[in-house]
């Protein structure tokens, strides 16, 4: 799951992770749609980041990324030890994005 | 192409200042690059006079892929922490982004992916000048952009022929120029007096096994680029991943818990550094 910088987040982008002040304090629950009023409060706790589900817009879902990532593979699935480097970012793919 | 074609080739890419497209400063640097006398007070002096090159340069060694986090606030102090060797390829790096983005979208990201895979694996790897490593990351691949500003249409041809037949672009360059990225970028980086170690990674980032004084900051740079590839990460110029050198792979020995940490880092800080030059 993608750490977006307050200064590049976008309406309709969701929250992945709930946003706390510095002081620990729920400002924002996980699952939250950002609105711009949203983003203006985020910009003026003076939070530099927060985590984003997935990528912003369309086609960019989980299966699509696997998708790609077999064709990425493809000339060298048998090669020595590429069957570790897919499953290492596979896994990193899911975490990101899952 | 035989070796009078590739001579011919050399003398054309080493006079790449001459091109209009490159903007005056970049020119500048490169002219300034060629002497290898040349001092930290000209080349902050020539950032100096540049206010935009002044902050690109400053955010990127002030971002987490340089580690300085708001320390460093002028570039003289940034020559000081970082090095002369690691300045100049930044400066280079950075003032080159654009061009890489109207030449080969998506080939910064590689490069930056690359410089922040590359820090963290160096730090793991127990070197210390690993800011000269990262460096390494950032233009291990300036040889595309190189071909790119010099035959644009080749190799664009190129591109959409590699996507086509799946081959690589390291080989469609061999095929059509007679040397690849790798071998330019050794012409550049000498020609612009870098150091021998930086030049010795670069020329060898797809045959590792070749470096002699940097075996392990080449299978470094090498593993990053399979990792950027496979991770799908910005564009190098063909969409496969290459099979990774097995030498290279052996001598770092690295686990999977230290691969996904590596993609983690990398993550973080490059979605940071996007924001460096919005
Ligand atoms: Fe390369
Ligand atoms: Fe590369």
């Amino acid at each position: 799951m993608p750490k977006i910088l307050a200064e590049n987040l976008k309406p309709g982008m969701i929250l992945s992770k709930p946003v706390t002040n510095a002081s620990g304090i729920l400002i924002l629950p996980e699952e939250t749609e950002l609105t711009d009023s949203l983003i203006r409060k985020i910009h003026n706790m003076d939070i530099e980041a927060v985590y984003i589900k997935g990528e912003q817009g369309a086609g960019s879902s989980l299966d699509q990324m696997l998708v790609d990532l077999d064709r990425r593979f493809s000339n060298v699935e048998t090669a020595p030890y590429m069957d570790v480097l897919k499953r290492v970012v596979k896994k990193h793919m899911e975490d990101l994005y899952g | 192409m035989d070796d009078i074609d590739i001579k011919a080739l050399r003398r054309k890419v080493e006079n790449l200042q001459t091109l209009p497209t490159i903007p005056s400063v970049l020119r500048q640097l490169m002219e300034l690059m060629e002497n290898p006398k040349t001092s930290l007070m000209q080349i902050s002096k020539l950032i100096s006079n540049d206010p935009v090159l002044a902050t690109k340069i400053l955010k990127m060694v002030n971002s987490p892929i340089y580690g300085f986090p708001g320390r460093i606030s002028t570039v003289s102090q940034g020559v000081m922490l970082l090095g002369l060797n690691v300045v100049k390829g930044l400066l280079l790096g950075v003032s080159v982004f654009d061009l890489m983005q109207k030449s080969m979208i998506g080939l910064w990201e590689h490069s930056l992916g690359c410089a922040a895979a590359a820090r963290t694996l160096a730090k793991k790897k127990g070197i210390k000048e690993f800011e000269e490593v990262s460096v390494a990351g950032l233009l291990h691949d300036f040889g595309k952009v190189i071909l790119i500003l010099q035959f644009p249409k080749e190799y664009e041809t190129l591109i959409n022929d590699v996507a086509n037949k799946g081959i690589s672009i390291y080989e469609a360059e061999r095929d059509f120029f007679g040397v690849n990225h790798a071998e330019i970028g050794v012409w550049m980086t000498e020609k612009w007096s870098f150091p021998r170690n930086l030049v010795e990674i670069i020329g060898n980032h797809h045959r590792p096994g070749s470096s002699q004084y940097t075996r392990v900051e080449t299978a470094i740079i090498h593993v990053s680029d399979v990792l950027m590839r496979a991770r799908g990460l910005g564009f190098a110029g063909d969409p496969w991943v290459p099979a990774v050198n097995q030498t290279a792979w052996k001598l770092l020995d690295l686990s999977e818990a230290d691969l996904q940490e590596v993609l983690k880092d990398m993550e973080v800080a490059v979605e940071a550094s996007e924001g460096l030059f919005a």
